[in-house]
């Protein structure tokens, strides 16, 4: 393995780190579940790159197989978030917080 | 050569996952992110795969490359779509500027996930604010001269909020086998049309959007009736701005899906004074009240209760008059009852115009000669279908 490949898999993987910390960042902010999940599936595909650049990095190439089985879990949990905010949410659940906050203001301190 | 190509990819590689990243934490809404995630990713991740294959280069690990880029690919579109409809349907917001939703009405969005003060806040703004705006349905028929008879009908709509749908159709059917100079002016009539009815709405103070259109008028008034509260037309023209058709079989089209209250104004009349509410049907009378208060229209009018003799008679009106009083309306009740196979002469009853009941028989049946279809056909004052 030659100085320059090395050099560039040094790079990619800053490029990697400012995309995971973007990514990051919109999983922190939301503001929705939704938002949340996207990022988490990203976050998943970047972790499969990083598990690449990792085998690079060190010289085995026994860290594809991890990649691989990141990929599988990632895109498992993607489909997972989908499904539980296609099912309807616990609106009766917020309701009742709701309910609660408004007596709460309503209550003097 | 494969290093250059190494380095290639893998520089490659991770500017697309940057880009990735940064279309995931900048673009507007859940599902603009998730294209940038899932299409810019997949990229992104595929080639940095490959510059790794070429670093190393040997079967072991193009073997494992090849087989991760091909689970990526395959995987994918399917988290993509699943989120895409997960967020739809959990009810991830719209980005503002979005100009269509294809799925609206097709598929059910629950509420976007909101903390317990947001919803707290909600429920206030909800129990704060009135009933939701009454949702007005104006046909732009019959030329520029329906402009006066639409703006009496607005004149008489309820108090509250309110939202305009102004909806121009041409009737393209009604014109085969005419002349096409008629066609060309009916698009013209009915673009002059929405233009004066807008600055006649905007005029009022009245929200508005336009819905233009060629084809099946009748399907599709059907189909805009079922997303309204009211409708308006002008009582003597139809979608095709008097160019093909005698005007008298207008309001007989108008009414004839008649799924909600059918406001069918004289041109300039001043909101009435006073309502000629005919029941024909035996037992229809209250029924009739009933709609006719929940339309909300003429609010000031007083009612003048009469029925035909099949309906029964003055005596079939008493629950009417009833609910009419309850209501907080002006009611008296004719003591005679109406001729079953003529229109009544509303303006000799005092009445400025006349509401009838748009569900019964005596309206609905094409060939029934009831006092209903003649004031229809003979497009007398100002009706009102409810």
């Amino acid at each position: 393995m030659s100085g320059l490949v090395g050099t560039a898999g040094a790079l990619t993987a800053a490029l990697v780190v400012a995309a995971v910390a973007l990514t990051v960042a919109r999983m922190l902010r939301g503001p929705g579940t939704a938002d949340r999940a996207v990022a988490l599936d990203l976050l998943g595909m970047i972790a499969v790159s990083g598990c690449a650049l990792l085998a690079l990095g060190i010289g085995n190439i026994a860290l594809l197989d991890i990649g691989l089985g990141l990929g599988l879990v990632g895109f498992i949990s993607a489909i997972a978030v989908a499904g539980l905010m296609a099912r309807a949410p616990q609106r009766e659940v917020r309701e009742r917080d709701a309910e609660r906050v408004a007596r709460e203001e309503d209550t003097p301190r | 050569m494969t290093e250059a190509l190494a380095i290639l990819f893998l520089l490659a590689g991770g500017a697309v996952t940057l880009i990735a990243a940064i279309g995931v934490a900048r673009l507007p809404d859940a599902f603009l992110r998730m294209h940038a995630a899932t299409k810019a990713g997949v990229v992104g991740s595929g080639l940095i795969l490959i510059g790794v294959g070429f670093a190393f280069n040997d079967f072991d690990t193009w073997l494992r490359v090849g087989l991760i880029v091909a689970f990526l690919l395959v995987t994918t579109p399917v988290s993509a779509h699943g989120l895409g409809l997960g967020a739809y349907l959990g009810g991830a917001p719209l980005w503002g500027g979005t100009t269509a939703d294809q799925l609206a009405g097709v598929l059910k969005r629950h509420a976007f996930d909101e903390t317990a003060e947001q919803a707290a806040q909600r429920r206030r703004e909800a129990a704060a604010s009135d009933a939701p705006p009454r949702r007005v349905l104006v046909a732009l028929a019959g030329g520029t001269g329906a402009a006066a008879s639409i703006e009496a009908g607005l004149l008489r709509l309820p108090e509250g909020p309110k939202r305009l749908t102004l909806f121009a159709l041409v009737d393209v059917a009604a014109f085969a086998g005419r002349d096409p100079a008629r066609l060309a002016a009916a698009r013209a009539e009915a673009a002059q049309l929405a233009e004066e009815v807008g600055r006649i709405a905007d005029g009022l103070g009245l929200p508005w959007t336009l819905v233009q259109g060629e084809g099946d008028a009748a399907a599709r008034w059907r189909e805009a009736a079922r997303a309204h509260d009211i409708a308006i037309a002008p009582i003597a023209g139809w979608f095709d701005q008097g160019q093909a058709e005698a005007p008298e079989r207008s309001a007989l089209r108008f009414a004839d899906p008649a799924a909600l209250p059918l406001l069918l104004p004289a041109p300039g009349a001043e909101p009435p004074e006073r309502l000629l509410v005919l029941a024909e049907e035996p037992g229809a009378a209250a029924a009739l009240m009933r709609r006719f208060l929940a339309s909300g229209l003429d609010p000031g009018a007083a009612l003048l209760l009469a029925a035909t003799g099949r309906a029964g008679g003055p005596a079939a009106l008493a629950e009417a008059a009833a609910l009419a009083r309850a209501a907080g309306r002006e009611v008296a009740v004719l003591p005679d009852a109406l001729a079953d196979d003529a229109a009544p002469d509303v303006t000799a009853l005092g009445a400025e115009g006349v509401v009838l009941d748009g569900s019964s028989a005596a309206c609905r049946d094409a060939a029934a000669e009831t006092p209903c279809r003649r004031v229809l056909r003979e497009a007398a004052p100002s009706v009102l279908l409810a």
